[in-house]
């Protein structure tokens, strides 16, 4: 795959002239797609997760635990036999395992073989395959390697030797201060994608994390390790003209946050409406995942005062130039814009009559004469204002000889800015010409040392899905309460100590007398979002998932198994387990050579990562993490 | 509230008949809680639900009827008419599934077994029917109110049995229950049913393994499924594992209270639709639930309840 050529990436002064032509056949390449499946129905549920993992070298003699740069020998043999199975269905059919290269050169993301179905027994393959996956990579490991579930690097581009090989940071791709561009998947699609993010921007990405004050950290707190007055690139000069803010990790490149790994979920929906139903439903609970899931606490070798990735991906790809951040008047560009291309979803999309026009209640962005083209198409106007949004933002990577396209076959320029705006729910027409249906990706969670975890944060949120759709539920609060949960799922013990807006009465019934919105939702903490409150007037997410198992016939051995998996979520919620961002922040400070001042060391890293690598093959008990469920 | 005296089709009543709403879309089940002593407050939500409903003003002819030849209140959620409506004529019949149960209670002093053994499982598939439509019937349970696994006396003492399971107030009262003829009677009714093509597979509830054992040896089609409750442990007796496994018995789940119907609740519920002299007690209930499912998604769920009526409104 790696290997595999697509042509000749255009530099962004050339790519730029091809947006609108990118735009208007994207438009009608979603057209043909949505007046061909519009009335598709009655598709299966099926559901896959993806897990990226991280290949680690350890450096022994040095006591060094470094990312390893030889991913695509090990996804070659991955590979092998789901390229051997192309174009024969039933080997296709049997397939344990599928693998795909990530943007860091370090990072694997598997997939399983196939999606799995809507029967309940079927959740038991979940963590069996996840097991699988990670004895295939590790089968192709050297003695000093190891697969690791990893959200977020410790030491990325910290001083000294963080790569296996190591490699000076003087790309021209990124043109990091701290990264080479041997990191990035060399694929040519990945490192234009970089530089075109900068070359539009007009700057690098300035990626800025508050440090964790411990008792030693200077005040305020300026990085000494910051290479300030370098003088290879002009935009070396940044970091030092604000860029990089005082009391703050700063970071420069698309990797610090496109290499952090993630645990995202994908399901198949029976109808169009019905995808557009969860996708609005779920959004507001992956704010809430991200707060349970968290377990990003440090970037770039300091302990961060956040627990969470998805901020620093936000800032990693933010391609906007000055102008369409809304600080110079705008010249050049189209539109202010609100968020990033990677952020949290700007508006709900139901055809539902639970949504209540107040719910949308941030000023869209959106491009009126595309608008305008779907709704004259017979696109409605919910979801014509939804593409239009995504279509705010231009093409990145456009190829040269990919420029003209049969727009009845092919869905690459629509695909070229749907998969470019990375926000915490996808919405997925089907492929122009498959058999898959309309689909749903849940995005925002983070990746869990163990299978065990990851199975069960999957398995959650697929039931929930299923109890949400069984029992009508509403989780519907404004877009920007919602935005505001992001921002609150990143605070330090997020899980433990903050609470979220979530509304309060989740079983409306169709009829029931509006009051105002305001009176909707209420703050809630995690463990009454998901174990109820105390008085009763708040179910809880788990007894209702529980609800809506002890009304079908189950299995014993899954019964128990599902027991284990929602123990693990409800005990995470109620704060008698810790997330994994806590159990992190705890191992570096009690490491005996931390010195309490934020600094997580070479040595500290290589201590962590064998203690999550030993975690992740089951050889090291934290009962405080996974209690007695694992 | 109209109560069933004042529009005096209660007064004849001799046997009421309940069918609930979709209880997915009532929220009786949602909002309750999953815990185990929650569920008798699920049968009892859905059929004060069901009064509430059938007698508003709103309400249809068909949700209250009185059979004067037999003397049978037929009471219906208009939901549950609603419901039923929409499964007769669904276009996704082969992706319904339907599970069943039946909860059991004594037999009145002096019964013949037999007879009525056919009547009440007769009737319950009828009632079953109308409300679910003509969906493939998956499995069909049948259970004894209130009993559970370690109210059997003959259990192995050296059982692993973890503290869940261990006995809790026995609220069935009369000496022969569990009554293993009545059920071997019903069983055969089943049987036949299940060889006509109606129910794929049927099962029994937190028998142990002496009882299956027994019980096989006095049945001729054996029971597909064994539903014990786990509550939130998961340890069960091994000799059950093992016999199940041998047998080919599916061990399955269930949270349902073991008495899903207490007396004294049901007879105030219908004292409070009738007079203070009113007088119910249960015969069966049937739960029910209908899956689609292609998606893992349930689609309706309730309860039909039948039982010995005296208004005290003459």
């Amino acid at each position: 795959m790696g290997l595999l050529s697509l042509g000749t990436p255009l530099h962004w002064k050339d790519a730029k002239g091809y947006a609108d032509h990118v735009r208007r056949n994207g438009i009608e390449q979603f057209l043909n797609i949505y007046r061909h499946v519009k009335d598709r129905q009655r598709d299966r549920l099926r559901w896959g997760d993806e897990i990226e993992y991280m290949v680690i070298s350890y450096d022994h003699e040095n006591r060094n635990a470094r990312l390893s740069l030889r991913v695509f020998e090990i996804l070659e043999v991955l590979q092998r036999e789901e390229n051997e199975a192309q174009g024969d269905p039933e080997k296709m059919a049997k397939l344990k395992t599928a693998w795909r290269p990530e943007y860091g050169r370090f990072m694997i993301e598997g997939t399983p073989g196939v999606p799995y179905d809507g029967d309940l027994s079927s959740l038991l393959k979940v963590e069996s395959n996840m097991k699988l996956r990670r004895a295939l990579v590790q089968a192709q490991l050297r003695p000093n390697e190891a697969i690791v579930c990893i959200t977020s690097f410790p030491r990325l581009g910290t001083l000294g030797v963080f790569l296996d090989p190591h490699h000076e940071p003087n790309g021209d791709a990124c043109r990091s201060l701290f990264t080479p561009d041997e990191i990035i998947n060399p694929h040519a699609r990945f490192p234009t994608l970089t530089a075109n993010i900068r070359r539009r921007r007009g700057a690098k990405v300035a990626i800025n994390m508050p440090v964790f004050h411990d008792v030693n950290t200077p005040r305020p707190f300026h990085d000494p390790t910051i290479p300030v007055h370098r003088g290879l690139f002009p935009e070396d000069e940044e970091a030092a003209a604000g860029a990089a803010l005082p009391d703050h990790i700063y970071m420069d490149a698309m990797v610090f946050g496109m290499g952090c790994a993630c645990l995202q979920i994908t399901f198949q929906a029976c109808n169009i409406n019905e995808a557009r139903r969860l996708y609005d439903q779920m959004a507001p609970i992956g704010p809430i995942m991200l707060a349970l899931t968290a377990a990003a606490p440090i970037f770039r070798g300091y302990l961060a005062d956040v627990d969470c990735r998805w901020n620093v991906i936000a800032q990693s790809v933010d391609d906007r130039p000055r102008e369409e951040r809304g600080l110079e008047p705008l010249k050049d560009s189209r539109f202010v814009i609100n968020k990033s291309r990677y952020d949290s979803i700007d508006c709900y999309i139901s055809t539902d009559s639970q949504l209540r026009p107040e719910y949308n209640d941030l000023d869209l962005v959106y491009d009126k004469d595309i608008c305008q083209r779907l709704m004259d198409n017979g696109v409605d106007e919910l979801l014509a204002r939804h593409v239009a949004h995504l279509f705010i933002r231009d093409p990145l990577v456009i190829f040269r000889e990919l420029v003209d396209q049969d727009n009845t076959v092919s869905s690459d320029h629509f695909e070229n800015l749907q998969s470019t705006n990375w926000q915490t729910m996808r919405f997925k027409p089907p492929p122009p010409n498959s058999d898959i249906g309309w689909r749903v990706e849940f995005r925002s969670m983070e990746i869990q040392m163990t299978d065990f975890e990851n199975a069960a944060f999957a398995i959650f949120v697929v039931l929930l899905t299923r109890a949400m759709l069984s029992f009508g539920l509403n989780f519907y609060i404004p877009v920007s309460k919602m935005d505001e949960n992001m921002r609150r799922a990143h605070r330090r013990d997020a899980a433990r100590t903050e609470k979220f807006y979530f509304r309060k009465q989740v079983m409306t019934t169709p009829g029931d007398k509006l009051g105002p919105v305001e009176d909707e939702y209420e703050l809630m903490t995690i463990d009454e979002i998901f174990n109820g409150k105390a008085d009763g007037s708040f179910p809880g997410l788990i007894p209702i998932v529980n609800s809506y198992l002890n009304s079908i016939n189950m299995d014993v051995e899954t019964g128990c198994h599902l027991s284990r998996y929602l123990g693990l979520v409800r005990a995470r919620a109620n704060g008698s387990l810790i997330t994994t961002a806590s159990w992190i922040r705890q191992f570096v400070q009690k490491h005996p050579a931390y010195k309490h001042d934020s600094v997580v060391s070479q040595e500290i890293n290589y201590d962590l990562v064998r203690a999550m690598d030993e975690i992740g093959r089951g050889e090291r008990a934290v009962p405080e993490l996974l209690g007695n469920f694992a | 509230m109209a109560t069933l005296c004042l529009t005096t089709t209660a007064k004849d009543a001799r046997t009421l008949i309940v069918q609930s709403g979709n209880l997915m879309h009532t929220n009786v089940t949602g909002l309750l809680n999953s815990a185990l002593k929650r569920s008798q407050e699920e049968v009892l939500n859905a059929v004060s639900d069901t009064f509430a409903a059938a007698t508003a003003s709103s309400a249809s002819a068909e949700t209250v009827v009185l059979d004067d030849q037999t003397g049978t209140l037929t009471i219906r959620h208009p939901g549950g008419v609603e419901a039923a409506a929409s499964h007769a004529k669904a276009d996704d019949l082969d992706d319904l599934e339907v599970t069943a149960k039946l909860f059991l209670w004594p037999l009145p002093d002096g019964a013949d077994v037999t007879t009525v053994a056919t009547q009440q499982v007769d009737e319950a598939l009828r009632q079953l029917r109308e409300r679910v439509g003509p969906a493939r019937i998956d499995n069909f349970t049948v259970a004894f109110a209130g009993f559970k696994l370690d109210d059997d006396e003959q259990d192995d003492d050296d059982d692993d049995v973890d503290s869940v399971l261990q006995p809790e107030q026995s609220t069935a009262a009369t000496k022969a229950w569990p009554d293993m003829e009545y059920l071997v009677a019903v069983w055969r009714v089943l049987e036949q049913r299940h060889a006509a093509g109606e129910l794929q597979s049927l099962g029994v509830c937190e028998f142990t393994k002496e009882r299956l054992a027994t019980f096989l040896t006095q049945i001729k089609v054996a029971p597909a499924t064994n539903q014990v409750n786990l509550a939130d442990c998961c340890i069960m007796p091994r000799t059950l594992i093992d016999y199940c496994r041998k047998n080919d018995i599916k061990l399955v789940t269930h949270s349902d209270a073991c008495q899903p119907l207490a007396p004294e609740p049901l007879t105030q519920l219908w004292r409070g639709q009738t007079t203070k002299d009113g007088n119910a007690a249960a015969r069966w209930v049937v739960k029910f639930s209908v899956m689609l499912e292609s998606r893992g998604i349930l689609h309706d769920k309730g309860y039909i309840l039948r039982a010995d009526v005296d208004a005290g409104c003459a």
